[in-house]
């Protein structure tokens, strides 16, 4: 992991301390019905981590988590349990507040988030998560308070990397200039990073397999809870079978009850542990999915800033360029003029030239739509014509093709309105020089506000995309290790089952044997 | 009149040499008496409930075997039969084996029922359930169901002293040319039995309805002792079948499972391409999860076949069992009812002899008395007429008494073998029960070490998973 997010504040405070302690462990150790403020119940959970208690519910567990989210837009934050999934409803067919099951669910998938992020190497360190952990520290504090309180409404406006706050002090806020674009979720690069690209693909087909697939047929395995049901009648059945025989016959049938009856408990057994040890993992890494996504999207956004702000500032620049030929001609011309002292029949207002509306030999070009021409347009340019053929106009015709394609790109009311504007600025407006200048200089400060924003940004990529990877790699790591421990509890559970039942089914045998039969 | 039932305690089977008059003899009851003969005989005198001789029941060694269905022109099938046998009077003690049809089952069924109604019949398999009716008869399912069930029909017969030397059950085990020795006169072997009430006397009773009206208690125990098994057994039935599907179910996804972790498999091959063959040990262990899901099937498949099926087939023979009881009922009832009539006779035969007295145990006859008073009134000879009728009673009576000397020899008889039957009953259906119960639980005890093995074998895959190369 490079570096942590410009939002870190590194704190070493106990919370600090006791996670990077031996008894580093955080348990929610049980819950409770409280009431709020309006009267309403509310399930809290207590959690200690070492010597530390605290208590939270549901909704603060799901305001943390958005948070981190938010805080550390590169990392893979880990899920916490949904608020109610379906599934949930259908197996248990109760009503869900009050649920024992699903409050221990609850529990220990709640447990299980806090672990994964007090082992996570950047999200420990976070301070709004150490806070969390706080006795007596109410979560409204922690939400009203910096950092939480002090973000950009948008991600796309944050920076990220540390290091480039330092280096620059305090241009935190430059993301949040007005002039910086922030990418829709539909741009596509123009440049695309062929390594994420494919991440992007890869998760967006796991995140559909997982959610589809597997979950939904480990499931169903899991939910023969039915069966064990099955099995608890068959051994009552047969126990009241025994009581109409007599003797060897009485005691087998009754001890083959009392093995059908072992199997449903051990059934049960099973279904517990695969509950815990397997299909909730399941959830999580379906959840994962889908926060994976958010990531590499949240990435892919910044690209497209990067590339947006590439486009911004050239378009900026070109202007510029144009703004200073413009200068530059107004400069020889006056010179010219100086040099001459006369004004001739020739002689023709530069700045009507500058303004467009007359070209440079002085002949009179009219607005295209019939308006009269007091002002110019910065951005108008007059449309080439097989007259002009000064090595000015030339030259000016021939740059851009990017501001002609803006110029055409302007639809008939925006030039009318933009006529408009211009003829009232031009009314107002009694010196065409000075707002050139004016213009220049904007321009200029706009300029330089976009190159330190792309530099920031390029740099913030180039972070973002090193933290990122990383984090997929951890991720990965992470996943293969709770996979395998996933699919160890399955196997393990099973031959645990098979085995508890086959020493009650052996034990039977001898029942049966000792039946005596005459022939 | 009636004679004391238990006086037929000291009757043996050998009596029955003494033919009613009107009956034809035939050497078929001879060879009957001859077979009957051979094995031990049924010793009345020091007979009672809990004191039953083994011996009696234990059937001489035979074991038969029903096997190698073969779908034979497309239009049946047929099965191999293998007998084993100590019987002497079977061509050897391993006959070459024989091929039979169902339909064949079927004639041997109601030859044996023709041949000893007082005995316990075991019941063909689908005589139960109409399972035949929907879908294929040549399903391997269900000629693989059919084939268990017959294979117990003849081990009932195997294992029961006296169906199991039967000449019928003999030419259908060993006969090379089945069609034509089947079809020796159907044996009508005991007279006695399949003896029907001479049709003057039938009328006057009214036979179907009669219930018996001085129920033995042993009877009345084997009947609760049969519905309270019955009632048990169903149970036993209706549940495993809801356990059958759910076991199925439950095999079915697991495989659903094992193909959702080789689905994921193939994104853990694209994405750790560098690493430990992740890819490869995830389908390892969807491997596993197939292999799982196969033995849980089979063996369910199994349980349902065997220890299920043989549930049913049990409920069957159960029937057989209530039904033979009802005979022996109905055989009761016949004699009580006949026994009754020939006491009204007899009431009517002293009043003719006896005229105006009043006979004491007998109720008014007012057919007679009003008939009397006409006869008078109209002034005939009464004793003319008196005379005539008391001839006709006399004969009626004679024959009545032989008839209920016969009906009662009958009654007791099938209660006898009513006592025995039952006993050789519960001796096969505990040697079956027990039999059942064993392989149910070795396939039960085989399929937990199986799946112990198969889930242990993934073990040290997994615990490879993350290893780094």
């Amino acid at each position: 992991m490079t570096t942590a997010n410009s939002y870190y504040t590194p704190c070493s405070c106990n919370i600090h301390r006791l996670l990077t302690s031996d008894d580093s462990f955080i348990y929610i150790t049980g819950s409770q019905k409280q009431s709020d403020a309006a009267g309403k119940a509310y399930v809290a959970y207590n959690i200690r981590l070492g010597s530390m208690e605290s208590k939270h519910r549901y909704s603060e567990f799901e305001s943390l988590c958005k948070a981190l989210t938010k805080l550390h837009p590169t990392v893979i934050v880990p899920p916490i349990p949904e608020k109610h999934s379906i599934m949930d409803y259908a197996a248990l067919q109760t009503r869900v507040k009050d649920d024992i099951a699903m409050v221990e669910k609850r529990k220990r998938m709640l447990q299980t988030f806090l672990n994964r992020v007090a082992k996570h190497p950047v999200l420990n360190h976070d301070h709004v998560f150490h806070r969390f952990l706080e006795s007596g520290v109410p979560w409204s504090d922690v939400l009203h308070s910096p950092p939480l309180s002090i973000m950009p409404k948008n991600t796309m406006q944050m920076i990220v990397n540390n290091d480039i706050l330092a280096a620059r002090g305090n241009s935190n806020h430059i993301l949040s200039s007005h002039l910086i674009p922030i990418p829709s979720a539909t741009y596509i690069l123009n440049n695309p990073d062929p390594q994420f690209e494919e991440s992007e693909q890869f998760t967006y087909r796991v995140a559909n397999y997982m959610s589809n697939n597997l979950e939904k047929s480990q499931r169903k395995v899991i939910r023969r809870l039915e069966l064990a049901n099955d099995y608890a009648e068959l051994g009552a059945v047969y126990n009241g079978f025994s009581l109409n025989e007599e003797n060897e016959v009485a005691n087998a049938i009754e001890k083959i009850g009392q093995a059908v009856d072992a199997s449903y408990s051990n059934m049960g057994e099973m279904v517990t542990m695969l509950e815990g040890d397997f299909a909730e993992p399941i959830q999580e890494y379906a959840q994962f999915a889908h926060t994976i996504k958010q990531v590499l999207k949240f990435r892919h956004m910044k690209h497209a800033q990067v590339e947006m702000i590439e486009t911004s500032l050239a378009s900026k620049k070109e202007h510029m360029q144009e703004l200073s030929d413009m200068e530059g001609e107004a400069r020889r011309l006056e010179e010219a003029i100086a040099r001459e002292h006369t004004i001739g029949q020739n002689a023709v207002n530069v700045d009507d030239i500058n303004n467009g509306t007359v070209d440079a030999d002085g002949n009179p070009i009219s607005a295209p739509n019939g308006f009269d021409p007091v002002q110019s347009n910065p951005y108008a340019r007059p449309p080439t014509s097989p007259t002009t053929s000064s090595p000015s106009a030339r030259r000016a015709s021939i740059s851009s093709p990017a501001r002609r394609r803006s110029r055409y790109a302007w639809s008939g009311p925006m030039q009318m309105v933009n006529a408009v504007s211009h003829t009232i600025q031009g009314l107002i407006d009694v010196d065409p020089v000075a707002t050139r200048r004016n213009q220049i200089g904007k321009t200029k400060d706009a300029i330089n506000i976009l190159e330190e924003a792309l530099d920031i940004t390029q740099l913030d990529l180039e972070g973002i995309s090193k933290d990122v990877q990383a984090d997929l790699d951890r991720f990965q790591t992470e996943k293969i290790s709770d996979l395998k421990d996933m699919l160890l509890a399955f196997a393990k559970a099973h031959i645990r089952y098979c085995q508890k039942n086959l020493e009650s089914w052996q034990e039977v045998k001898d029942d049966i044997d000792k039946i005596p039969v005459q022939f | 009149m009636a004679q004391n039932h238990n006086e037929f305690d000291e009757v043996h089977w050998d009596d029955y040499s003494n033919e009613p008059p009107d009956q034809d003899p035939g050497t078929d009851t001879n060879e009957w008496q001859q077979d009957l003969a051979s094995s031990p005989p049924a010793s009345f005198q020091s007979h009672s409930d809990n004191d039953i001789h083994h011996e009696q029941y234990t059937p001489q060694p035979m074991i038969i075997s029903v096997q190698d269905p073969q779908k034979i022109d497309s239009s049946f099938v047929s099965y191999l039969i293998k007998t084993k046998t100590s019987l002497e009077a079977f061509s050897s003690p391993e006959p070459k084996p024989v091929r039979r049809r169902f339909q064949d089952f079927v004639w041997l069924y109601d030859a044996l029922s023709n041949e000893l109604p007082a005995c316990i019949i075991p019941r063909l398999p689908d005589k139960y359930r109409m399972k035949y009716l929907k879908g294929d008869r040549f399903e391997p399912d269900f000629i693989e169901k059919r084939r268990i069930g017959l294979q117990w029909f003849l081990d009932r017969i195997a294992n029961h002293p006296l169906l199991q030397v039967s000449v019928h059950v003999r030419i259908f085990l060993e006969s090379r040319d089945f069609a034509k020795d089947k079809l020796v006169p159907n044996q009508q072997t005991n007279q006695l039995v399949n003896h029907r009430l001479i049709s003057s006397l039938s009328d006057a009773l009214l036979r179907t309805f009669a219930k018996v009206r001085k129920p033995e208690d042993r009877f009345v125990q084997m009947k609760e002792a049969l519905d309270k098994l019955q009632d048990n057994l169903d149970v036993v039935d209706r549940l495993f079948a809801r356990i059958g599907k759910r076991q199925l179910d439950l095999g079915d996804d697991y495989q659903d499972f094992s193909t959702s972790i080789r689905g994921l498999s193939v994104f853990e091959a694209k994405e750790g391409t560098s690493q430990n063959e992740i890819d490869l040990k995830l389908r390892k262990f969807a491997e596993t999860a197939e292999a799982y899901a196969t033995t849980l099937a089979q063996m369910s498949k199994n349980e349902n076949l065997n220890y299920h099926g043989h549930i049913r087939e049990l409920l069957s023979y159960c029937q057989a069992a209530k039904d033979q009881l009802k005979e022996r009922d109905q055989k009761q009832v016949d004699f009580e009812e006949m026994t009754l009539y020939l006491q009204q006779l007899t009431q009517d035969r002293e009043r003719l002899l006896h005229p105006g007295q009043s006979i004491p145990g007998s109720s008014l006859h007012l057919g007679e008395y009003v008939a009397d008073q006409v006869y008078k009134m109209k002034g005939q000879n009464l004793t003319q007429t008196r005379r005539d009728r008391l001839s006709c009673i006399q004969i009626k009576l004679k024959e009545l008494e032989q008839e209920v000397t016969v009906a009662n020899d009958v009654h007791n008889m099938f209660s006898d073998r009513m006592v025995h039957e039952y006993a050789i009953f519960d001796q096969i259906r505990v040697k079956e029960m027990k039999q059942n119960l064993l392989d149910y639980v070795d396939r039960r005890v085989d399929f937990y070490k199986q799946g112990m093995d198969t889930w242990a074998s993934v073990l040290p895959i997994l615990e490879s998973l993350d290893d780094i190369d």
